[in-house]
């Protein structure tokens, strides 16, 4: 009966496609990401004491990164969780970014279709998210306790459902211009 | 024991474009696709069969300045029931998403930039919700062919309006769409 069972098993993995290609994991800081496509990190990342470069680094368009549940610690070091350079089509979600200069950073040459999920930016020494270039949309995130404010807005972008509280020196939500949507924020 | 699968059935892979969907089931594309054909209409993902979720799994469709090519459409009348979810889709398509006669659909945390004429075609008892659509040049960056429900979704910069519709009793609810 085992022995039948295993050939079985063992038919069944054969039998199974496997996934040609998956997200490209990342599994530690110092990361730039130079290519269109879809990453997803897999463990905790925590910046190397003295290093003076972002964790994750972004230099190109239509990029996903799933944090994957996964913290990125940058341990009080002077640096960037994640820094987008890139100009359009940017998911970022689902994972946390600490002890950083500013958790998410996006240059103000960013322009379109920015999108943030899922992600919450604790105790960073600046702002949480400092999300330069308008058209961001920041969905159920969280930036409590950051140095320098909460969420950094360029307008028109739209902020639904985060909470951000706690956030000194600045407000916890900063729309900079007009027509940004914010909605059902708690952001006292 | 030996009745029961050892291993869950996973999503089928979608590998490139071209791909015609004619089974019921979940699909989870695994890399970048990219239009091959340059000129004249062709589909990257065509759905030709009900129940279908495509999970574009973070990766982007690029139609690649074709401005006839479209990259997910149901490619026949009467069907419903689709879900498309989480990646991008950029480079002059003819439209992103095109469900435009297809009831029931979900269409979820989709960014789509710069498309040539339609973002996202929804049919009757559809939802549009958390997506990104920006910079369309000749068309809507969400249509909603009503009843439908739109929410919560970013629409900036799209020449034909950011929100168009048709018919009675959609749901429009929190878009930054001015």
């Amino acid at each position: 009966m085992r022995v039948i069972s295993a050939i079985w098993i063992a038919a069944s993995l054969i039998a199974t496609p496997p996934f040609a290609r998956a997200a490209t994991p990342i599994t530690a800081c110092g990361t730039v990401i130079t290519k269109s496509g879809s990453y997803v990190v897999t463990k905790n990342l925590t910046v190397k004491k003295g290093s003076t470069t972002a964790c994750i680094a972004v230099n190109t368009d239509y990029v996903t990164i799933d944090l994957g549940g996964f913290t990125i610690d940058c341990g009080g070091e002077d640096v960037l969780g994640v820094n987008v350079n890139s100009q359009a089509g940017l998911i970022v979600r689902n994972g946390m970014i600490t002890r950083c200069n500013i958790g998410l950073a996006v240059s103000a040459l960013s322009q379109t279709a920015l999108l943030v999920d899922g992600l919450s930016t604790i105790s960073n020494l600046g702002g949480g998210m400092s999300l330069g270039g308008s058209g961001a949309a920041v969905i159920r995130s969280i930036s409590n306790d950051n140095g320098i404010g909460g969420i950094f807005l360029q307008c028109p972008a739209n902020a639904v459902d985060n909470t951000a509280l706690s956030n000194l020196s600045a407000p916890n939500i900063s729309p900079i211009g007009s027509g940004c949507n914010l909605f059902n924020n708690l952001a006292p | 024991m030996m009745g029961t699968p050892p291993i869950a059935r996973a999503a089928t892979p979608i590998t490139a474009c071209g791909t015609t969907i004619t089974t019921p089931g979940s699909y989870v594309v695994t890399k970048n696709l990219t239009v091959k054909k340059t000129t004249g209409e062709t589909v990257c993902i065509g759905v030709d069969t009900n129940d279908v979720t495509i999970d574009l799994s973070g990766f982007t469709i690029d139609c690649a300045g074709n401005e006839s090519a479209i990259a997910i459409e149901s490619v026949a009348g009467g069907l419903e029931g689709f879900i498309v979810r989480n990646g991008h889709v950029t480079g002059s398509c003819a439209s992103a998403v095109d469900f435009f006669e297809t009831p029931g659909v979900l269409v979820e945390r989709v960014s789509v930039v710069a498309d040539f004429d339609d973002g996202i075609e929804l049919g009757i008892g559809s939802l549009g919700i958390d997506n990104v659509v920006t910079d369309t040049s000749d068309g809507p960056g969400i249509f909603g062919d009503c009843p439908a429900a739109i929410i919560d979704n970013t629409l900036l910069s799209n020449v034909s309006g950011n929100l168009s519709f048709g018919g009675d009793g959609c749901v429009f609810f929190n878009n930054l769409a001015p």
